[in-house]
Order: C-alpha cells, then sequence, then structure tokens
C-alpha cells in the first residue's frame, strides 16, 4: 500500500486547496527524487501558469513557465537572462524544470537566481496575490509554508543586463557568478544591481557596490564591495581567498562595460 | 491510480502506484528497454524519451505527469531492415546515420541521443553544429567524445533533406593533403544564441598516414560498421539489466556511515520482519573467504584483502548487510531497520599519514594474504623499486638537476550504465551471472571460492556492456546477488546508483609524484627518477599492477640521448598504501596517466629552463625502434621480467603530424598569436606531451578463438574477448573476415559466456584488438584451410586433377584455384556438411605475445586563459597516435576522441574530494562534471601507421594511450600562455590563479 497521492488540479483555487495536503510538483525533477519526504504532491501542469509576456516594461514569467522555454525566448527575454537559464541545468531538464520550481530549489550556484535578483524580481504568491521580492522569499524558503502557491514572477526590464562565471568547464556550476544590471531610473536615481553568486543557499545582493555605482559611476568601489563581500566566502569548491579576488574581477569588468 | 496516454502513436491505459517513475514504468510494466537507467537525478540523459516531442528525462518524472500527454520512445523508431517475408521500412534515417559513422560505441546513451536527435529534426531541418551540440547536450557520452554523433547526425539532416552524402569510406586523407588545415572542422560556434551558422563535414574518416601494406586488406583497415550498431540504435534489449524474470529480487546494500570502525553489533530482526523482505545477510550468515575484488589472472598480483561482508568497515561506503526484498521500495526500508553498533577507529584520509609510525592499522585481518612487499602492518598495499642503470653515476654527470612534485587527484570511471547483475539457478542448480564486466571469465574463477561453489557450477554471460573504462575489471557487486540468490534461491538483481558508483565503486589511484631528473645543457637527460605515493584506499586491488605501470610506461619514454640511449639511468620507487577512502582500482591508462602529468609537465619546466624547443628536446632523448624497453627486463605486473626490443615506433611522424595539424610552427613563441584581440585579460597558449602506452601483458594475457562455417558459407566466431562498448567484436570480426575472404556481415560473432566461448582474459590492458585478434586470425587460418583442402578437391575432381590446397585462393566468398575456377563457400559448406567425407569445418585458437609492443603518441593542445580568473578553456585537442595498422577507422578513431574526453575532464574538472568524515563531496554528475556536446573544443584525430610484426596484420594498441597526454598537453599550454605552472591536476581556475601569484 502506497501512501502517496498525485494531485493534478486544473486552477489555482483548487490547487490552493490541495496545498493542505502535499506540496506543488512543477517540474519535478528536484522534488522526484525525493518524493519519499512528502506525502501528496499537486501537479502545476494544467494550471496556465507558463506564459511569458512583457507588459508595461515588466517581464511577466509564469512560475511553470519551463526553463527551456525561457531560453528559446529570443524574441522578449535579454540574452543574460537566457544564458543563465542554460547555464541553470542541461537541455532535457530544462525541458522539464520550471522557473517556479527552479527559485524554490535553486542554491547559492545558481545563474538564474543571480540574475533574477539583478532584475529585482517579484514573486507573485496566491492566495492573495502578494508579491514579495524574490530576495525576501529565498529567505522565507526554508520556513515550508505549503499552503502558499507561486504563480508568477515579475522582472523589471533592464536597459543592460550582463552575467558572467567561473567555472571548471564552459557549463559547469559557477565558482564565483556575477549579474550585474542598470534598471529603468526612478526620478534621479540609476538603478544599478549588482549580484554574486558561486556559494552558499543563495546568491546575494552587493548593495555597498549598487550605491557607488549609483552615487559616483565609482567601479573600483563597487569591485571592492563584492571583494569584501565575498572576503571569507570558503566552502569546498573555493578558498575566500580566491571567491573575493574573482568576484572583485568579475565586478569590474561587468560593470566597465555597463557604465560606458 | 489510473493513467492513459499516447505511447508511441498508440492510445494506452495504465494502474500504476502514484509515486512510481515513468523510468520504472516503461522498463518494468511496459518492457521498454531502450530507456536506459544511469542515475537518479536526470544529470546524465540515459532514461530520455520524447514528451509532447521534447526530450525529458524520466528518472526524475512521475509517470502521473505523463498522463494525457504524448510519449515516444527509441521503439517507435525503426526497424531491422532484414524481417523474411515481410517488408520493413527499415531504420530511421537518424538510427541509420548513427549506425554508419561510428557514433555508437557502448549504445547504451544512443537511444536516448537519437531521440533527441529526433527532436530537433522535427524543429529544425537544417541545423548548425551548434544547434546540434546543444540538443545532444542533455545526453552524457563517456564513450565517443559526441564528434561521431554531432556528425551523425548532421548526416541524418542532409540525407532527410534529400541531399547526397559523401560516403563514408571517402579517400583517405593523404600526404600532400596531409598537411593542409581542414577546410571544415568541428570548430566554431559553441552557444545557440551567437552565431549559429558554422557547418561541420559529414565525412567522418580520421586522418591516416597509412603504411605499405605487403598485400591489400579488403576488410581490415575499412570503416565497417559496428556489428552491433543496428540493435543498439534501436535500444534493443541487449544489456544486463534488460531482461524480466518471474519473481526476480531487488538486492540493496547498507553501507557504513564512517571511514573506519569495528561492527560491535549488528540486529537485523526487525528488517527480517518486514514483509516483502527475503533476506538480509551481514557478515554473521556468510563464510569468510578472502580475496581480491581485482579482476586478474591467477594467480593474482597483489594482496587478498577482501571479504563479501567483514565485521569491521575500512571507508565510508564499505559492506554492511545485504537485503534482497520484492520491491526496490521494501528493499530500502528494510535497510533502515538494520540496527548496527559501530566501535569507531581512528583513520587515515590523506595518503601522507598511511606510513607515519603511529597510524592506525587498516589491515589487521589474520586471514590477509600479502603479495611481494605488502606489509599491512604499516600500511603497505605494495612497494615497488626498480632502478635501471645508476641514477646517481646519472646525476653526477649531469649539467642540470631538476626536481618537482606532481599531484594527481581520485577519479571515477563514469561509465553511463551503472555496475549491475543478475543472477539465478538455472534447471541444473548451477548459478547462472549475468553481469555487466570487462572479465567474465575472472569473474568465475575468483566468484567460486566466496560462495562455496567450484567454478564448474557458475556460468557467467556478458551480455553488451554500457562502458567499463576499466571499472568493470572488478568483481565488485557479483559476489552481493549471488548470496542473495543463494540465500533465497530466486533470481536476483542488484544494480548501483550513480551515487554508490561515485562512494562505493572504484576509481584512479591518486598520487603525489616527485621527480628529479638530470640533464645536460644541450638537453640530454642523464638520470631520471620517479617516486611515487600511490593511495590505493581501503582495499589493495589493482594496487601493485596499476602504480608499476605508473613508471613502467611512463618513464620508459624517455630513455636519454647518446651513450644513455643504451644503458639509461632510471629509477621508479612506489608506495602504495591504504587509507580509509574508496578503493582505487583499474581505470583506462591504468596509472600511465598518473604517471605522465609528473613526466610530462616535468620535462615542459625543463625545456623551458634549458631555453630549448619543446619538441625537439623530447624527440631527442625517446625511446625509438630498435632499443631495449628500459623497463622490460625490470619489471613486468609482479610477474617475472623479460627484455623486449621495441619494433616499431612511429613518434618523430606524430609529432610532424600533429605539430602540422595544429600549426605550431605559426603559434608556438608567437607573441601575437598569444594575445587576444579585445579581450586583454585573455591568453592563448600550445601544448604538447608524447606518451606511450603497452599492448597487454606480455607472457601472461592469453584470448582464445573459435570459428565454424554454416552451411550459407557464413561463419559463427565466438570469442571470450569482451566488448564493453569498444567495438572489438567488430574488429575480431573484421580479423577474421579478412582471412577467411568474406564481408563482414558473413561473420557471426558471440562474446561472451564461459559456458561457451573459449577463454579469455577479457578486456584491459589495451589487449583485445591485438591478443584477441591474433587468436581470431589463427583460428581462421584452420578454416581457412580446411576449407582450401576441401575446394581443391572438389575443383580437382571437375577436371581429373590434383589442385595443391596451397595454390587456392580465398575471396569473394569463393575458393578459387589458380585457373580461375571457383567453388562458393556456400558450396564448400554443404559439400562439407552434407554430401561427402563429412566434416564440421571449424578452427579453435589461442593467442598469447611474447612483447607488449607500446602505441605512441603525440598530444597537443591549445587553450585560453583567463589571467585575471584563472578560468582555462581548452579550445583544441589534436592527437596523432601510432596505433599499428588500424583495423577499423571508425571504431578506432572512436577511442581516441572518447578518451581525450576523458582526459580532458582528468584535466581540468574531474575530481574526488573526501571531508575530514571521510565522505566524498562528489556523488553526482553535478558536483562531478563530465563534458558534454555543448561545451566540447575541437577533437582531431590523425594515425600514423606502423606495421608491428609480433601481430599477424601489424596491430597495436589504441584503447588507452588516448587518457594519457591530455592533462599534461593542457597543463604545458596553460604554462605557455601565462607561466602559470600548474603542478596539481585537474587544472581548476583557483589552482591557475594560485600559480599566477606563484603560489601554486
Amino acid at each position: 500500500m502506497c501512501p502517496f497521492e498525485y494531485h493534478r488540479p486544473k486552477t489555482v483555487a483548487e490547487a490552493l486547496e490541495l496545498l493542505d495536503r502535499g506540496v506543488p510538483l512543477a517540474g519535478g525533477t528536484e522534488l522526484t527524487p525525493r518524493r519519499d519526504e512528502v506525502p501528496a504532491v499537486v501537479d502545476l501542469q494544467e494550471l496556465g501558469l507558463d506564459y511569458i509576456e512583457l507588459r508595461d516594461d515588466i517581464f511577466v514569467i509564469g512560475a511553470a513557465a519551463k526553463l527551456q522555454a525561457m531560453v528559446e525566448n529570443e524574441e522578449l527575454l535579454p540574452s543574460a537572462l537566457r544564458e543563465a537559464c542554460r547555464l541553470e541545468a542541461s537541455l532535457n531538464l530544462r525541458n522539464m524544470a520550471t522557473l517556479g520550481g527552479t527559485i524554490m530549489s535553486a542554491d547559492g550556484r545558481s545563474p538564474v537566481v543571480t540574475v533574477l535578483l539583478a532584475m529585482e524580481a517579484l514573486v507573485v504568491l496566491e492566495p492573495g496575490s502578494e508579491a514579495v521580492s524574490l530576495e525576501e522569499l529565498l529567505e522565507q524558503r526554508d520556513q515550508a509554508n505549503h499552503r502558499r502557491l507561486i504563480t508568477e514572477l515579475k522582472l523589471k526590464r533592464p536597459e543592460i543586463l550582463r552575467y558572467e562565471q567561473v567555472s571548471r568547464a564552459p557549463t559547469d556550476r559557477p565558482i564565483v557568478c556575477v549579474a550585474v544590471a542598470r534598471l529603468p531610473s526612478e526620478g534621479s536615481e540609476k538603478g544599478y544591481r549588482v549580484v554574486l553568486g558561486g556559494l552558499g543557499s543563495t546568491p546575494i545582493r552587493i548593495q555597498k557596490a549598487e550605491t557607488s555605482l549609483a552615487e559616483e559611476e565609482d567601479i573600483n568601489a563597487a569591485a571592492e564591495a563584492a571583494r569584501q563581500a565575498y572576503a571569507s566566502a570558503d566552502d569546498v569548491w573555493a578558498s575566500g581567498e580566491y571567491r573575493s579576488h574573482t568576484a572583485g574581477v568579475l565586478v569590474k569588468r561587468l560593470t566597465t562595460e555597463m557604465i560606458s | 491510480m489510473h493513467i492513459q496516454f499516447t505511447l508511441n502513436g498508440e492510445p494506452i491505459e495504465l494502474d500504476i502506484p502514484p509515486d512510481m517513475t515513468l523510468l520504472t514504468v516503461l522498463r518494468e510494466q511496459l518492457g521498454l528497454f531502450g530507456v536506459k537507467h544511469g542515475c537518479e537525478t536526470g544529470e546524465c540523459g540515459a532514461c530520455a524519451i520524447l514528451l509532447d516531442g521534447m526530450p525529458v528525462n524520466t528518472c526524475v518524472m512521475l509517470a502521473a505527469q505523463v498522463d494525457g500527454r504524448e510519449v515516444i520512445t527509441i521503439e517507435a523508431l525503426g526497424e531491422h531492415p532484414e524481417q523474411g517475408w515481410r517488408r520493413t521500412g527499415g531504420l530511421d534515417p537518424i538510427q541509420q546515420a548513427f549506425v554508419e559513422t561510428g557514433a555508437i560505441q557502448c549504445g547504451y546513451c544512443t537511444p536516448a541521443m537519437i531521440l533527441a536527435a529526433r527532436a530537433l529534426l522535427d524543429r529544425i531541418p537544417s541545423p548548425s553544429e551548434g544547434q546540434v551540440r546543444e540538443a545532444l547536450s542533455g545526453v552524457l557520452c563517456r564513450c565517443t567524445g559526441y564528434l561521431k554523433p554531432v556528425q551523425a547526425v548532421l548526416r541524418a539532416a542532409a540525407v532527410l533533406r534529400g541531399e547526397a552524402v559523401q560516403p563514408i569510406e571517402g579517400p583517405i586523407p593523404a600526404p600532400p593533403d596531409f598537411f593542409q588545415a581542414p577546410s571544415e572542422g568541428p570548430e566554431g560556434d559553441k552557444d545557440i544564441f551567437f552565431g549559429p551558422e558554422v557547418l561541420t563535414s559529414t565525412g567522418v574518416m580520421p586522418r591516416i598516414q597509412v603504411a605499405p601494406r605487403i598485400k591489400p586488406h579488403n576488410v581490415v583497415g575499412r570503416p565497417e560498421a559496428k556489428v552491433d550498431a543496428v540493435k543498439l540504435a534501436q535500444g534493443k534489449p541487449a544489456f544486463t539489466a534488460d531482461i524480466e524474470m518471474r519473481g526476480m529480487l531487488i538486492a540493496k546494500v547498507l553501507y557504513s556511515p564512517i571511514p573506519h570502525a569495528r561492527i560491535k553489533r549488528i540486529d537485523v530482526t526487525d528488517a527480517r520482519a518486514l514483509p516483502g523482505v527475503s533476506a538480509v545477510l551481514t557478515w554473521e550468515d556468510l563464510p569468510r573467504v578472502v580475496y581480491s575484488t581485482a579482476g586478474q589472472s591467477d594467480p593474482i598480483p597483489g594482496p587478498l584483502d577482501s571479504f563479501s561482508l567483514d565485521n569491521k568497515v575500512r571507508f565510508v561506503g564499505d559492506r554492511v548487510a545485504f537485503v534482497a526484498a520484492e520491491t526496490e521500495r521494501i528493499a530500502k526500508q528494510a535497510l533502515e531497520l538494520i540496527e548496527v553498533e559501530y566501535e569507531p577507529l581512528p583513520a587515515i584520509l590523506d595518503s601522507d599519514q598511511a606510513l607515519a609510525e603511529d597510524a592506525p592499522q587498516i589491515h589487521d585481518e589474520p586471514e590477509y594474504v600479502g603479495f611481494a612487499e605488502s606489509d599491512p602492518k604499516r600500511n603497505l598495499a605494495a612497494e615497488i623499486r626498480i632502478d635501471i642503470g645508476d641514477v646517481e653515476v646519472g646525476f653526477a654527470e649531469a649539467d642540470l638537476i631538476i626536481e618537482g612534485t606532481y599531484d594527481v587527484p581520485k577519479v571515477q570511471q563514469a561509465h553511463i550504465e551503472p555496475h549491475v547483475v543478475v543472477t539465478y539457478w538455472d534447471e541444473d542448480d548451477r548459478l547462472v551471472v549475468r553481469t555487466s564486466t570487462q572479465v567474465p571469465f575472472h569473474i568465475r574463477r575468483q566468484l567460486a571460492p566466496v560462495l562455496g561453489l567450484p567454478p564448474k557450477r557458475i556460468r557467467v554471460i556478458k551480455p553488451r556492456i554500457g562502458g567499463g573504462f576499466g571499472g568493470k575489471q572488478e568483481v565488485l557487486i557479483e559476489d552481493v546477488a549471488a548470496h542473495l540468490t543463494i540465500a533465497t534461491g530466486r533470481p536476483v538483481r542488484f544494480e548501483y546508483t550513480r551515487a554508490e558508483e561515485f562512494f562505493a565503486s572504484r576509481s584512479r589511484h591518486p598520487m603525489r609524484i616527485r621527480m628529479k631528473t638530470g640533464v645536460k645543457r644541450d638537453g640530454t637527460i642523464t638520470a631520471n627518477e620517479m617516486y611515487a605515493l600511490s593511495d590505493t584506499g581501503a582495499y589493495g586491488c589493482h594496487a601493485l599492477t596499476v602504480t608499476g605501470n605508473t613508471g613502467h610506461k611512463a618513464m620508459a619514454l624517455y630513455v636519454g640521448d647518446g651513450r644513455y640511449r643504451a644503458s639509461p639511468n632510471i629509477r621508479f620507487y612506489a608506495d602504495i598504501v591504504y587509507t580509509n577512502t574508496a578503493p582505487s582500482g583499474a581505470y583506462r591508462g591504468y596509472g600511465v596517466p598518473q604517471g605522465f602529468w609528473a613526466v610530462e609537465r616535468h620535462m615542459e619546466i625543463i625545456a623551458r629552463q634549458l631555453g630549448l624547443d619543446a619538441l625537439a628536446f623530447r624527440l631527442k632523448n625517446a625511446l625509438r625502434a630498435g632499443e631495449l624497453h628500459p623497463f622490460s627486463a625490470a619489471w613486468s605486473e609482479g610477474r617475472e621480467p623479460r627484455p623486449e626490443t621495441i619494433n616499431t615506433c612511429g613518434l618523430e611522424d606524430c609529432v610532424e603530424q600533429g605539430s602540422a595539424a595544429i600549426g605550431w610552427a605559426e603559434k608556438y613563441g608567437n607573441l601575437d598569436w598569444h594575445h587576444v584581440p579585445g579581450k586583454p585579460y585573455l591568453r592563448r597558449g600550445i601544448g604538447v606531451a608524447l606518451v606511450m602506452q603497452g599492448t597487454a601483458i606480455p607472457y601472461l594475457d592469453m584470448g582464445g578463438a573459435s570459428i565454424k562455417i554454416n552451411d550459407d558459407g557464413s561463419f559463427n566466431l565466438l570469442v571470450g574477448a569482451t566488448d564493453l562498448g569498444t567495438g572489438s567484436d567488430t574488429v575480431l570480426a573484421q580479423q577474421a573476415a579478412e582471412v577467411l575472404g568474406v564481408p563482414l556481415e558473413d561473420i557471426i560473432i558471440y562474446s561472451s559466456d564461459t559456458d561457451f566461448t573459449p577463454f579469455d582474459k577479457g578486456a584491459y590492458a589495451s589487449s583485445t584488438t591485438y591478443i584477441s585478434g591474433g587468436a581470431v586470425v589463427k583460428a581462421a587460418q584452420q578454416v581457412a584451410e580446411r576449407i582450401r583442402i576441401r575446394a581443391a578437391r572438389m575443383l580437382g575432381e571437375e577436371i581429373g586433377e590434383t589442385i595443391a590446397p596451397d595454390e587456392i585462393q580465398l575471396a569473394d566468398r569463393s575458393a578459387r584455384a589458380p585457373d580461375g575456377r571457383s567453388v562458393t563457400l556456400t558450396e564448400v559448406a554443404l559439400n562439407a556438411l552434407h554430401h561427402e567425407n563429412q566434416e564440421q569445418i571449424m578452427g579453435v585458437a589461442s593467442f598469447m605475445s611474447p612483447v607488449s609492443p607500446p602505441p605512441f603518441a603525440a598530444q597537443f593542445a591549445e587553450v585560453t586563459v583567463d589571467i585575471e580568473t584563472g578560468q582555462v578553456t581548452v579550445d583544441t585537442l589534436i592527437m596523432a597516435v601510432d596505433a599499428g595498422v588500424i583495423v577499423n577507422p571508425l571504431t578506432a578513431s572512436g577511442q581516441v576522441e572518447g578518451g581525450m574526453t576523458q582526459a580532458l575532464g582528468y584535466a581540468v574538472c574531474e575530481e574526488m574530494c573526501y571531508d575530514e568524515s571521510g565522505r566524498l563531496r562528489e556523488l553526482d554528475f553535478r558536483d562531478y562534471h563530465i563534458f558534454a556536446a555543448h561545451e566540447m573544443p575541437e577533437l582531431q584525430t590523425i594515425f600514423v601507421e606502423t606495421v608491428e610484426p609480433s601481430h599477424p596484420f601489424g596491430v597495436k594498441a589504441v584503447a588507452e594511450i588516448p587518457t594519457d597526454g591530455v592533462a599534461p598537453a593542457v597543463g604545458n599550454a596553460v604554462m605557455d600562455a601565462c607561466g602559470a605552472n600548474v603542478v596539481k591536476a585537474p587544472i581548476t581556475p583557483e589552482r591557475v590563479w594560485r600559480a599566477l601569484r606563484g603560489n601554486g
């Protein structure tokens, strides 16, 4: 007798009710190997949450949009976001894995989450249509709240977006990765974003670097802020010394391109 | 739960457990064995199907998810072109292209690749190479290096568009064209987004500098399609796990979570009581038989230090208990119910600490049987002390002594088919072991005492193998299933997970190697010394022989020049120590890649220090034809050494051809070329490594073959040799066809089954084409002789004369008399089997060689280094190889391309690391990165033929040498690019960065 339940709701409302019993199943690439740990799954494939749209300079992407659909959406999406999706997983997995599932399972070495943070992603949760920042969601991710469902992401359309990573092989997971963006100005302030990844549970925003860029276009200060942020970024894959140096190099390289 | 979906065009309804993966449903409920298991996390892609036209991985998909959708598996594509009176559509053009181009080696990932190609070509009929590489990138292949699969897809695309394609057997590119850079190559875009316009050639022949033949060959030397390719392209149930048996149980193993401990108490009461559990075995249940898991000839040249189950565990991942249950889920639940109380012991996790006075003793069991110098009290599995000449004299005569220390990591073979075995009692109560092995005959001999059975009551069947690379030269898991079949009387299947492949399987010995070399200012090497500290892990399988080959091959290449050629001064010392990590073992190259990382990095440093040309310095000191193999009189795998002269050496030609192909003269030392316009932080570099290997173990390795004629003039060829995906069945059958004067399709080859194929020591030591091939040729010659005698009589009777049998020629399926009259082999066969003086024309022969002729090669690499981050991109790998006469250019170049690709991982990204608690960092293909199709450098293979006189067709080995040179060539190219001297492989960004800062 197998206690495991599989549900495939047709509407978000139905899905939310079913979340009392189990957890959302997006592509399944992360959850399927761990299915012994959950009593039931709620498959999101028929909720129609796989759209990729641009509305008023905001990319609105359904949580069940496949990573590969994003890679192939040359028309709308910035190439750095598409490249980050491509580096996130292999093709066959990208044909399954969704954007929502990825942000719930990805760690600090995720190219996609690094880029999404640079695009100031908002995550829309149901019920309540509450939009929380991706940063906030990532912080709360571990306090499992099975009752809520990510339905879509809203990303600012950047004027400039760049991503670069250092890895052992071209599509290996990054040891250090950086995304920088210039977002549309709000008032007189230029909206620079600098995000570092390659370590820990999530990539991190380097607000000090963003401020240095916004206030003085000071590339060296931005690079220094990145170096400091990763000063003790040690793990089994690289030393803090190396990560700190490389974060500075990449931030300088990408912001130089962005400022000029 | 109930689901319905479209499967291969037909609607289907099924009842399934809701937690079952689609992979399990397809294989076990529907019998669609073309879907393969390679991992459990979706990274390898062997389990791919098309879901609504897109490739997805079924191991990470619930079957419930496909309810209402459309599934295509490989079984939907093509069928065998010959099915009797029924006309068939034949193979799908993509399958046909994979068969023809040599894109199939082991064939385990082939169905997934073909489906991925199908998805691509359905959407994009004229894809660029970049798009093809992207499309195949979701399927990892450990055999091919992806070049031929990419060419196959491009070829299939052209066929589907209705275009003419180049014949496979195009003219062999030969001088003067030989030196020109290829106008079309597999280089170009690596990314679908930016410039996907470069198209690769659909011609697949490698370049060959053909050696003059005494007489022209018809089948040997031709790019024949692999004899097993058609079934593999269709995903037929050809592999170990692809069978269904009533009542088959699933085995699981409980592993130790701590690196070194005694088992104080083990309680399996609850596990045994769990419904659905058929057996739980611990050390208390099994006879205590000490053995070695290394699959080698008798007597095993290493310590006997293993038990099926023991009351002590020696690494995280050592076995504690075996379970057999009705389902995998129940077996896993049973493991959780086993209670074990451990008494932890101090552990050795670093080989540097193994020989310390106060080090804990890993092997203190009284049953331990040492070999040669092994000394378990000192944690010494083996010790090697070889002195050739006198290095101290050589050092005294040197102008300069250069020293260095070099490190190589533990790495995994990573064959995509895991270790898998099925055992059962047959109707005679003989134990059948159907297993994915390179060594079926060693398995039978070595397994027998462990099970308490005589070898004659065991039958080992080796079906198709999904890659081995040395990892399956081991009696690794056969005992688990066999003990459980003995305990339960039922069939048992045991298959490793990918994580088990990493933490519980075998791997390449990590080594720390010290080099000390004396040279004259003119570049003459006067003495060369190597000391290797080799880490065999918890057990001594292959300990002596792997590390022995580190010296025997890598230290044999440079003998010195002038008078030093006749009497070189070489020292090779090694200590092979136990640690509390997963055992090391056999991995393609067998110690030699470790040695050449040290030797060739060291030679580069010496050449640069002396200001000598990197190529000239090496060739000045390298071994040449006619000289004594310096180690041959000193060491032979723990057996009696006998002097051996090098008959053939194409090394100088390899250097010439390889350097022409890569443009060495224009790039080496050219400052302009080293800089990348517009990218001030990038530097290009070019590097080389010269390497040699061996061909089988002399006076030891033996293969047997038998051939019999059938009514239609076809032949059954039975060999014990073990095709593990390399194509050895094909090249063996080609040699038989050549002797018998028939096309390859008339040879029906079968390998291997200990009940009815002759003995063969198995697939290792780069031996099959040469050793087993020698046996095939001799057996075929016996058959040819019987055919000639009979044909001479038949043709003589026609005209009332006597014809001498040796005047009969066998060609074109006929036996021809000097006057031009002939009888067909069908007529000969019918005459022999039915008409007169009836006999079964057959031959049985074996082959053993007194020499191990080394293949030689020049490996070139081109890299781009980011000098700010240390990131290395390998742009090009070109290998020029002297592997003797090439029997099949496609399978041989496939060996080189695939071998270079494995070695590329060894160079830049593959590494297994343990933490302080003895746990392994790499447990899946996410952390253990192996190269995918869309991130590959350009690969080129050049063959420089020599004719090795010790083999009937002049062949030498090609299998292992491609793994030897890539890492040092890349290391040398990095040094050329930016001066960074990285002494520890793999060459990671951080190591390059540290080397650039002078603390590498």
